[in-house]
């Protein structure tokens, strides 16, 4: 194997090149804030991967790790945090799903980003949203959100139904994807579409998110099998979550569904129908539906390790380089 | 409630009396050593009760409000210098230009709203305690080398020469400094892996380079920076001095302005 020049391995392994990445690092980070470009995160994974090849050229190549372990260790642990940052990137998936409250979690709507790398098996998760809570409480005049809790029944790895309260710091986690309760949530309308031909169906719609579109809950509705595209509007008068008091996120106790086709346009309340020339839309009421994150990264514990390795090298270094000599002379001086 | 007031105000009385002793006891050339150390602990004493009654009356720590941040770090970089103070005798000199520096927190702390906070279910972790609890030790190294690095850089002026002459050498002040330096980016690690962890349990990522997390990094860089080049190129005292007061800038924008900017300890917090 023929070895490159020297003088360019020694340059990639030269301290002053670590300086002026640390400084495009740095630059990277900063712009990465100020730019909506779709290729930003090469300004920080440029740098990262220079820094990389100028670290592990200088634990070749730099005489200094032959003779300081607790540096040599410190080191390794940055190339190796740097290594797993990047096979973390190929390897983890980040997504979000709504889930209807009562209903199970539905992999076909969910939307998530994925690495080249990663084994997608959000088809095989299987679990039930059967209820959740949000709790609020007035701040300087405004509602603030406190605790998340859902109650949720899953299957987990080994084919066991379980089931639990996860909310907040607490996600669900099945087949190293784990789930996230999330502030995000809002009303369902649930419909029951009854065809002169065929079978009823029954399925709901996720509002817009509440309170972030209290003055926007409407949505379309696609009837199954027909050209009908509704126009829904959900009215109610309701505090759902007050300025000035404890609330909890809920169904209002009385609203509305303001129900459009064309030129057709009706108020249902819960039980009543809407007659299209292909069948009859019952308004079933109004449920609930809650936001999950979708997290899975396996790197994570071996980036907590080799974190935790690191530092403890540096704390390592620092200590052999400063015990020899006292923090203050004999002297006290 | 008036208890935890009148705790808090004779607190700074304490302490404005132990730095205004320190600049007096280096301008007149006189030893006030004993009675700043007292007035630091009496200081820390009553800080320290206002701090417990109001934990007690909001049944959560001080880590909500910009005023409780401000109180228990004040309260933290105070106990780190005066354990400092009261440990190494050669530097106490340097508590004219680190208890000066407090006075900032102080006046910022008394004219910030003392308003009560809502934890938000975020905060609901042990990962929350030991992130800032790393932070502030962090802070504190920082603020101890930026007194040492402050008495460098004044005796570049004749009147302050003199008045620091019963101090350390400047190159045994900067080998001190760079001491506390290599602490700070040991516990600033930490709080960055602790705050990494808090935030994948409460938010489903362990960095997702809001405007704090890229301040912290960047402050994290800088120390990194600063280390590597005081290893690399034989740095002067004055110069190392520079370069730890831009560690110590940084790091204080990072902890109190972006949260200030952001209006919430730390942006991404509140949902």
């Amino acid at each position: 194997m023929k070895l490159p020049p020297l003088s360019l391995v020694s340059y990639s392994a030269s301290l002053k090149l670590t300086l002026f990445l640390f400084l495009l690092f740095g630059a990277g980070s900063i712009l990465w804030h100020f730019t909506e470009h779709e290729l930003k995160n090469w300004l920080i994974t440029v740098p990262m991967l220079l820094l990389a090849l100028n670290l592990m050229t200088a634990l070749l190549t730099n005489k200094i790790f032959r003779f300081q372990g607790w540096l040599l260790l410190f080191h390794i642990g940055l190339l190796l945090i740097l290594l797993l940052i990047g096979i973390s990137q190929v390897t983890k998936l980040i997504g979000n799903v709504e889930v209807t409250n009562g209903s199970v979690y539905d992999s076909s709507i969910a939307q998530w980003q994925q690495g080249v790398l990663h084994p997608n098996r959000l088809d095989d998760l299987q679990f039930r949203l059967d209820g959740f809570s949000i709790n609020y409480a007035p701040a300087f005049g405004l509602p603030q959100r406190l605790d998340t809790q859902a109650k949720l029944i899953w299957l987990d790895e080994s084919g066991v139904l379980k089931s639990g309260i996860v909310g907040d710091n607490i996600p669900l986690e099945i087949h190293g994807y784990k789930f996230y309760t999330t502030f995000n949530k809002g009303f369902a309308p649930m419909f029951k579409w009854i065809p002169h031909n065929g079978e009823p169906v029954q399925g709901s719609v996720h509002l817009p998110s509440w309170p972030a579109n209290e003055f926007n809950q409407s949505s379309d509705l696609q009837i199954p099998g027909t050209p009908y595209k509704l126009w829904l509007n959900l009215k109610f008068v309701d505090t759902i979550i007050a300025n000035d008091r404890p609330s909890e996120f809920r169904i209002p106790n009385e609203y509305t569904l303001v129900v459009r086709a064309g030129e057709n346009r009706q108020e249902l309340l819960p039980g009543e129908s809407m007659v299209l020339d292909s069948g009859r839309l019952q308004f079933l009421g109004l449920n609930t539906w809650m936001g999950f994150q979708i997290h899975y990264d396996w790197a994570l514990p071996w980036l907590l390790a080799v974190s935790l390795l690191a530092v403890f090298g540096l704390g390592g270094h620092f200590w052999h380089k400063f015990a020899p000599t006292p923090w203050l002379d004999e002297d006290n001086k | 409630m008036e208890q935890e007031q009148l705790s808090l105000w004779l607190a700074v009385v304490a302490y404005v009396i132990a730095g205004v002793l320190a600049i007096f006891g280096v301008v007149l050339h006189k030893k006030f050593n004993r009675s700043i150390q007292g007035f630091m602990w009496a200081g820390l004493m009553l800080h320290a009760v206002a701090i417990t009654l109001r934990w007690i009356r909001l049944e959560h720590g001080p880590y909500l409000t910009m005023f409780e941040i401000l109180s228990s770090n004040l309260f933290t970089f105070m106990l780190f210098f005066a354990v400092i103070y009261w440990r190494y005798p050669p530097i106490r000199g340097s508590a004219a230009v680190v208890i000066p520096l407090l006075f900032i927190m102080m006046a910022w702390m008394m004219f910030t709203p003392h308003d009560a906070g809502m934890i938000p279910a975020s905060f609901d972790t042990i990962w929350l305690w030991v992130h800032i609890g790393f932070g502030k030790i962090f802070m504190a190294s920082v603020l101890v080398a930026v007194g040492l690095g402050g008495v460098i850089v004044l005796r570049k002026y004749l009147w302050a020469e003199q008045r620091f002459s019963n101090l350390p050498s400047n190159e045994r002040l900067d080998d001190l400094a760079f001491r506390f330096m290599a602490l700070g980016l040991i516990f600033d690690s930490l709080m960055l892996i602790a705050g990494a962890l808090w935030a994948h349990d409460a938010w489903g990522r362990y960095w997702g380079w809001d405007p704090l997390e890229t301040w912290a990094f960047m402050t994290w860089l800088v120390l990194v920076i600063t280390l590597h080049l005081r290893s690399t190129f034989k740095l002067t005292p004055e110069r190392g001095a520079y370069l730890i007061f831009t560690v110590f800038i940084l790091g204080f924008l990072t902890f109190y302005g972006i949260p200030f900017i952001s209006d919430a300890p730390h942006q991404g917090t509140f949902g």
